[in-house]
């Protein structure tokens, strides 16, 4: 069996090695979701961009982008903003869920 | 009453042992979870693997030695004990270097493990 994972990521990609030790590690169906300093992982110039660009499951939280002064323009387009409602919704469907901090 | 099926855990550590509280809570939380007898599994990768060196000496820091609590895992009946190859390699330790018990897996056997479990912990 082998069950997709839901992969949190909460770190900036310039403070952190979450994202790059995350996708050391990512299989293709796994899904990433970008929270609190994950969403520096979202913007279209940071290292990691290409990376995120080729995901297909891409999730960031609208308030965290919002909070942090990010207009939807300067976001990675396959990067899915959405609410806490909706990131409650993808803990439950994914089958497994892990944290990177 | 059918006794509920165990189910599977991996805790997956990846923090150095005494720079935060991450790796300490981690085992705490692995003893913890030992008492209610599930199909218990630990992987270290990234800085995880340096909790797993020999000698450490943390009287003169204060804090409790992480790799005494480690050595004794498998008296809870913990013997699932993984490490990263790859991030042992890019450390540049050597699987002898590190206790005894602990079984090193490469990315795909990583991934497998990871997959087949019911729930993931991170520390």
């Amino acid at each position: 069996m082998m069950s997709a994972i839901l992969h949190i990521i909460n770190q900036s990609p310039f403070a952190s090695k979450a994202i790059e030790q995350c996708f050391e590690r990512l299989h293709q169906d796994d899904g990433i979701i970008l929270l609190e300093d994950g969403i520096y992982c979202a913007m279209q110039h940071q290292p990691f961009a290409a990376q995120i660009q080729s995901l297909s499951q891409c999730y960031a939280i609208e308030n965290d982008s919002k909070a942090r002064g990010i207009n939807t323009d300067q976001l990675l387009s396959n990067v899915n903003l959405i609410g806490y409602d909706e990131f409650v919704a993808l803990v439950i469907e994914f089958p497994l869920n892990q944290s990177w901090y | 009453m059918a006794r509920p099926t165990k189910k599977k855990i991996l805790f997956i550590l990846r923090h150095a042992p005494y720079g935060s509280s991450l790796a300490k809570e981690g085992i705490d939380a692995i003893l913890a979870t030992s008492a209610y007898e599930q199909d218990l599994s630990v992987v270290f990768i990234d800085d995880g693997v340096f909790q797993l060196t020999r000698d450490h000496h943390t009287e003169s820091i204060e804090q409790k030695n992480i790799s005494r609590v480690l050595a004794a895992l498998p008296i809870y009946d913990i013997t699932q004990l993984f490490v990263c190859a790859s991030s042992l390699r890019a450390r540049g330790i050597d699987h002898v270097d590190l206790q005894e018990g602990i079984a090193s897996l490469d990315h795909d056997a990583l991934q497998k493990l990871c997959k087949q479990q019911d729930h993931l912990l991170s520390f």
